[in-house]
Formats: structure tokens, C-alpha cells, sequence
């Protein structure tokens, strides 16, 4: 009895060690499979995303921006260049603990002239690994922060666009966006060319999240932009901007124009307009400048010469509705010459209806008065003109299109119609591009095309003659330059308002010179001016001094026979 | 000598040239081995000195842009329109005077360059320019 109770008790006692042998084996077994487990999991499973964050703590990575290329005027005087910078970046994790940020922050504070309390804030409220503080830092604040490191900081490249002329030319060269890309203007237009190729960069940090020394590393260097050079002349632009503000000033209009440009090439010289750019984006019913227009298709269909004649009684009647003559003057036997010289609407209405007006409609088409130019500015506005196919149309509109009411257009499309009439017959491509020159050497410019022919060289050349004595009706003309041959129009158009046109005029004057060989066409346009002087009076003078001071730039010697005449 | 010939016995010459064989093995070998060390270390130091010249390069570019874009302001029309204010220029009331040169310019210009020290004489000015046309043709 007592032997097999032995052997029970052993029997049980050994079954005991082998569970105290076991059980734990099979706990920390459990445990250390859970271990293992984690561990594949962390290391095999979500290895991709584990090491992401592992590299985004121990290692920035970033945008080495390029700097974007120049952009020169006609002569190589630089308009828009581009510097270095740097974007100030902390890193939260280095500025976690307060009192190393408030010295960290002091420190930045010191040097670029931020408010240290709100840096440590937006810092602190951040989370990013990384905060950008401040952008485009001046390249020497930049160097100085380096030299004093302060903690967390991180300076990475960037660049910045200087205008060294301030803000001349600015609504045709545009701007960027903090991202470098080109929003308005040059700067959009030619983004593609000027934007370069960027970069990429990776700088390593220490365990507090400071940037280890000599731990920057280039992975794809950056590539500038290509340079360009544009049509644009800075002194003549200089001249048109301050002539602007002048004319806008002394006539107290509310907005205006002014457009100098090559009639050959389609060349701009000079663009300045109040609003920005409504040169190219505003529409307008140009008035009495576009009896030009009017006379040249009338000469180039041979329905009229510059000697026909026609007896003016002031008023004339267009399907029972009366067109009269500015201030109702009227001047008896008058040529066409004379109808462009004393801007006769009723001579006009004659002329068109010599021309008929299918044909006086194809031409306005050959103008291009309906379609865009397609200058390489941003939002050009395309012009309304309306036909005997539309539904409103009636024969008194045929009759005030002839002097330039009933018809919307930019000036820029005025002044290339009116480049075209003086040029021997052409339409040129308005253009301010002249030329591009990448990094790497490669050159472009832009391609020289002989424009559309609308008119012929004979028609050219009566109309200049015309306008010639336009501007030579008294020799105190308003609009006739001291130095310079020149032919012109002016322009004085109601605006139109609700059922009709309201008191509110635009006025304009639109010349070539010299007369031999023009070499710029100029328009000057004046919005709404509280002191209702007409075309001539108030934008003749400017276009006087406007040709005085522009053509000696283009190195045209004044006109022999103007020498010494005052 | 006779030491030396016992001595000689114990170690024979085969076993003395396996030895200095093995050594200098031993040596080449070690060399061998420093050579990928020597190779990283002198990486290293150019890799040090390229990405410092490599830094030098950008802040020069950058000192250049900076240095470009001032000397654009100074030329700027604003500036200089300004500046002629303050030494009492005004604007021109005249036309500008253009001259038609029908020959050589640069020629022109360098013979002109010794003109200081010369005697013109007034009486036939033209003889002057008469001369200087002579000694370009030569």
C-alpha cells in the first residue's frame, strides 16, 4: 500500500515538473511569438511606410527652385532679373522644448525682424516636421542666420525676382506666384521658357531635428531658365507711361492708352494703359479714327480718289435717321482728303456707301477687326463687329461704322489696321517677344513674317499723303511733331449707354512718322475726360511730344526740311 | 664556424625562404587591404573639398546675381533721371544733332585718340580731316 502510494506521489510530482517546464516555455513562447510577429509586421509588412517616416525624421527633402530667366529689353537693359533667397524653416521637433525655442526664435528674430513670440507660436501650434517662418529672405540675412545657426533653423534656396527699373513696364512683364510660376504677363505668357528646370535636395538632421553640417546633398541640380528679350524699348516705355499719367492728369480722363509700335514688324516699342492691359483686353468704339480705315478701302476699291468730291450740308439721312457733322458744321464742296482732315461724318457716309456694304464688311474682315491679333500678351479681347447677317442690324449702322461708332475694338487691333493702311498695305502680328536664349546657348527668335496684304501699296501711299495733311491743316496743329513729318487722325467717340450713347466720350489720335518712312505708328487714347476736349485738342500734344522724343531714340534724324522750325 | 654549420643544419634554406615568402605575402596582403581604406579616405576628403567648392560656386552665383541686380538699379532710368536733377541737367529743348559719317567709324575713332597733343590748325580745318583719311587708307 505504502509502495504504491509512493509511486503515485512520484508519478504526480513528476507530472508537475513537466508543466513548470512547459507552461512557461509556452507563455514566453507566446510572448516572443507576439514579439516576432510585431516585428515582421513593422519590419516586413509596413516596412515601406515605417521607413518613410523614418527618412522624413532624420531627412528633409525639398525643392531646389531654379532661378528663372532674365528678361531684357530691346536694347539688353535688363527689366527682370532673378536673385537668390532662402525659405526659413524650423524644425518643430528641434523647438519642442520652450526655453531653447525662445533663444532659437530671439536669435531668428534678431537678424530678419520677425515677431519672436509669434514664431515660437506658429511653431508651436504647427504640425508639420518641418514649419516655413519666413520666405524669400534677403541672401545676406540668410548667410548671417547661417553663421549664427540657431537651433531647428533650416535656410533652403529659393529665388526671387528684382526689378531694378520699379515698376516700369510691370503690366506687361506680370508676375509670379510663390511657387515660381508666372501669373500674369511676360511672366505667364513665356513661363515655359523662363521657369528652368528645378531641383532636388535632401539635408540630413540630427537626433533634435538640426541640420547636420555638411549634410546637404544635390540629388538633381537645378536648371535657369532661358532668357528673353523683348520689344519693348525702356526709354520709350519710360516716355509712354509718364506721358500717360500726364495726359490723364491734364484732361482728368479716367483711363487711357498709349501704344507705340514698329507699322513693318508688328514690333511693340512702348504699351502703357490705365487699367493694366485693357490696351489688348478692353473693347471700345474708336470714333472718327477709323474713317482711315473707311477711306483706305474706298481708295484700294477705286470707288474714290483723295480729290473726289462731294457737297456736305452737314446732315446727311440714312434710311430716314440724321447723321450730322461734328457740331453740326457743315462745309460745301469738300474732297476725301478734306473729309479726313475736318473729320466729316457725313463725307465718311458717303464714302461707305460708295463701297457698299458687302464690301466694306469683307474688308473689316481682311482687317481683322473680328478675330484677336494674337499678340503674345494674356486675355486679348476679340472685336464685335456686327454684319447685316446679324438680327439687329440695320443700314445706319453700315452708315456710323464708317466713323467708328457701332463697332467694338481693342486698340491694339485699331493700331495694327492703321499700321497696315501706312505700311504699304500689310497686316504685321503685334508681337513683344524678340528673342530667347537658353543656358545651354540655344537661340530663338521670332520669326519674321511679311504680313497679310489687305490694301495695296498705291491705296498705302494716298493714305499717307492724306494724313500727312491731316496733321498740316494749320501749322499750330495740335498733333504735328516739331522735328518729325507725320500724318495722323483723331478720334472723339460717344460711349455708348442703355438705348443709345451717353455724354461720356473717348478720345484718341493716331499718327505715324516720319511721313518718307514711317518708322513707328503711335495711338493715344484717353478715357472719359471731365474737360470734353476733342481728339485733337487733348491727345493731339501728346502725340507731338511723343514722336519728338521717341524717334531720336530709334536714331531716326529729325526731318530736314522741320530743322530750326519751331 | 662550427657553431654557425649546426646552426645552419637545424634551420635549412628552404624553410628560411618559406618564411620571408609568407611575410611578405602577409605584408602584401595587409597593403591590399589598406588600399580600399586609402581609396574611401581619399574620397572622402575630395568629396569634403568638392561639395565646399561646390559651396563656393553657389554663393559666388549668387553674389554675382545680387551684384547684377545692383548695377541694374544704379542703371536704372529712375536713378539716372534723378542724379541728372541733382548736378542741374534739364531736358533738351533742341532736337538731338545727328551726323552722317560716311566712313570708317572705328578707324575714325582711332586715329582721333592721339588728337590732345596735336596742333590743329585753324586756318584749313579740312586739311585735318583730310589727313586722317590719308592714314587710314595706308
Amino acid at each position: 500500500m505504502g509502495e504504491v502510494a509512493t509511486k503515485e506521489y512520484m508519478a504526480q510530482r513528476s507530472a508537475r515538473k513537466t508543466r513548470r517546464v512547459w507552461l512557461p516555455i509556452l507563455l514566453f513562447g507566446a510572448c516572443f511569438a507576439v514579439l516576432l510577429g510585431r516585428l515582421v509586421h513593422i519590419q516586413v509588412v509596413n516596412h515601406d511606410n515605417y521607413s518613410v517616416q523614418a527618412e522624413n525624421t532624420l531627412i528633409g527633402n525639398d525643392i531646389l527652385e531654379a532661378p528663372r530667366g532674365k528678361i531684357f529689353d530691346r536694347n539688353g537693359q535688363p527689366l527682370v532679373l532673378s536673385i537668390d533667397t532662402w525659405d526659413l524653416y524650423i524644425s518643430t521637433r528641434a523647438w519642442s522644448v520652450n526655453e531653447t525655442a525662445k533663444q532659437a526664435a530671439k536669435a531668428i528674430a534678431n537678424e530678419t525682424g520677425l515677431d519672436d513670440k509669434k514664431l515660437q507660436l506658429l511653431v508651436h501650434e504647427s504640425s508639420l516636421v518641418d514649419q516655413v517662418v519666413a520666405r524669400d529672405l534677403s541672401y545676406e540675412t540668410g548667410l548671417k542666420l547661417m553663421e549664427l545657426a540657431p537651433l531647428g533653423a533650416v535656410l533652403l534656396p529659393n529665388t526671387a525676382r528684382s526689378y531694378p527699373n520699379g515698376k516700369l513696364a510691370l503690366e506687361i512683364l506680370g508676375f509670379i506666384g510663390t511657387d515660381n510660376l508666372g501669373l500674369a504677363g511676360v511672366e505667364a505668357v513665356y513661363d515655359s521658357l523662363l521657369a528652368g528646370e528645378p531641383g532636388n535636395f535632401v539635408y540630413e538632421r540630427d537626433s533634435r531635428g538640426a541640420p547636420i553640417p555638411f549634410g546637404i546633398h544635390i540629388i538633381d541640380e537645378p536648371a535657369a531658365g532661358s532668357s528673353i528679350k523683348l520689344t519693348i524699348d525702356r526709354r520709350i516705355q519710360s516716355i509712354a507711361e509718364k506721358e500717360l499719367a500726364r495726359a490723364l492728369k491734364e484732361n482728368e480722363g479716367t483711363g487711357g492708352t498709349i501704344l507705340i509700335m514698329d507699322p513693318f514688324n508688328g514690333e511693340i516699342f512702348a504699351l502703357a494703359s490705365e487699367p493694366e492691359l485693357s490696351a489688348i483686353t478692353q473693347l471700345y468704339e474708336p470714333g472718327s479714327v477709323l474713317k482711315v480705315i473707311t477711306a483706305a478701302i474706298g481708295l484700294d476699291l477705286e470707288v474714290i480718289t483723295p480729290e473726289t468730291t462731294y457737297f456736305d450740308t452737314g446732315i446727311t439721312y440714312v434710311h430716314g435717321e440724321p447723321i450730322q457733322n461734328w457740331e453740326s458744321r457743315s462745309y460745301g464742296l469738300t474732297t476725301m482728303t478734306e473729309v479726313l482732315q475736318h473729320s466729316i461724318n457725313t463725307g465718311s457716309v458717303f464714302m461707305v456707301e460708295q463701297i457698299g456694304a458687302e464690301n466694306f464688311h469683307n474688308y473689316l474682315e481682311r482687317f481683322s477687326f473680328n478675330t484677336a491679333t494674337g499678340i503674345d500678351l494674356p486675355k486679348e479681347a476679340e472685336g464685335i463687329v456686327p454684319t447685316p447677317d446679324d438680327k439687329n442690324w440695320s443700314p445706319v449702322d453700315l452708315a456710323t461704322q464708317s466713323f467708328g461708332q457701332s463697332i467694338s475694338i481693342t486698340p491694339l487691333q485699331l493700331i495694327r489696321a492703321f499700321a497696315a493702311t501706312i505700311n504699304g498695305g500689310y497686316l504685321v502680328q503685334p508681337h513683344i517677344l524678340m528673342s530667347s536664349l537658353s543656358e545651354s546657348g540655344e537661340q530663338y527668335e521670332f520669326e519674321k513674317k511679311q504680313g497679310v496684304k489687305v490694301i495695296s501699296p498705291e491705296t498705302s501711299a494716298s493714305i499717307r499723303e492724306m494724313l500727312n495733311k491731316v496733321v498740316n491743316t494749320y501749322t499750330w496743329h495740335p498733333a504735328r511733331p516739331r522735328h518729325y513729318s507725320s500724318g495722323g487722325k483723331s478720334g472723339t467717340a460717344n460711349i455708348p449707354a442703355m438705348g443709345g450713347y451717353s455724354d461720356d466720350q473717348i478720345i484718341s489720335f493716331m499718327s505715324f512718322a516720319p511721313l518718307e518712312n514711317p518708322r513707328v505708328v503711335i495711338l493715344v487714347k484717353i478715357d472719359r475726360n471731365k474737360n470734353k476736349l476733342t481728339g485733337t485738342e487733348a491727345a493731339g500734344p501728346v502725340i507731338a511730344r511723343l514722336i519728338d522724343k521717341t524717334l531720336p531714340l530709334l536714331n531716326v534724324p529729325p526731318t530736314a526740311r522741320y530743322v530750326g522750325v519751331k | 664556424m662550427a657553431t654557425r654549420q649546426q646552426a645552419l643544419a637545424r634551420f635549412p634554406q628552404s624553410t628560411l625562404t618559406l618564411r620571408w615568402g609568407l611575410i611578405v605575402s602577409i605584408a602584401l596582403l595587409a597593403l591590399s587591404a589598406l588600399i580600399p581604406v586609402l581609396q574611401a579616405s581619399l574620397i572622402t576628403t575630395q568629396g569634403h573639398d568638392l561639395q565646399l567648392l561646390k559651396q563656393n560656386r553657389t554663393r559666388l552665383t549668387s553674389e554675382i546675381r545680387l551684384l547684377e541686380s545692383e548695377l541694374a538699379g544704379l542703371n536704372s532710368l529712375e536713378r539716372i533721371e534723378r542724379r541728372a536733377r541733382e548736378i542741374g541737367l534739364i531736358d533738351p529743348d533742341t532736337p538731338p544733332i545727328f551726323i552722317q559719317i560716311s566712313n570708317n567709324l572705328t578707324s575714325v575713332t582711332k586715329t582721333t585718340e592721339g588728337l590732345p597733343g596735336k596742333e590743329i590748325s585753324d586756318s584749313n580745318p579740312t586739311l585735318w580731316w583730310r589727313s586722317i583719311f590719308k592714314e587710314d587708307q595706308h
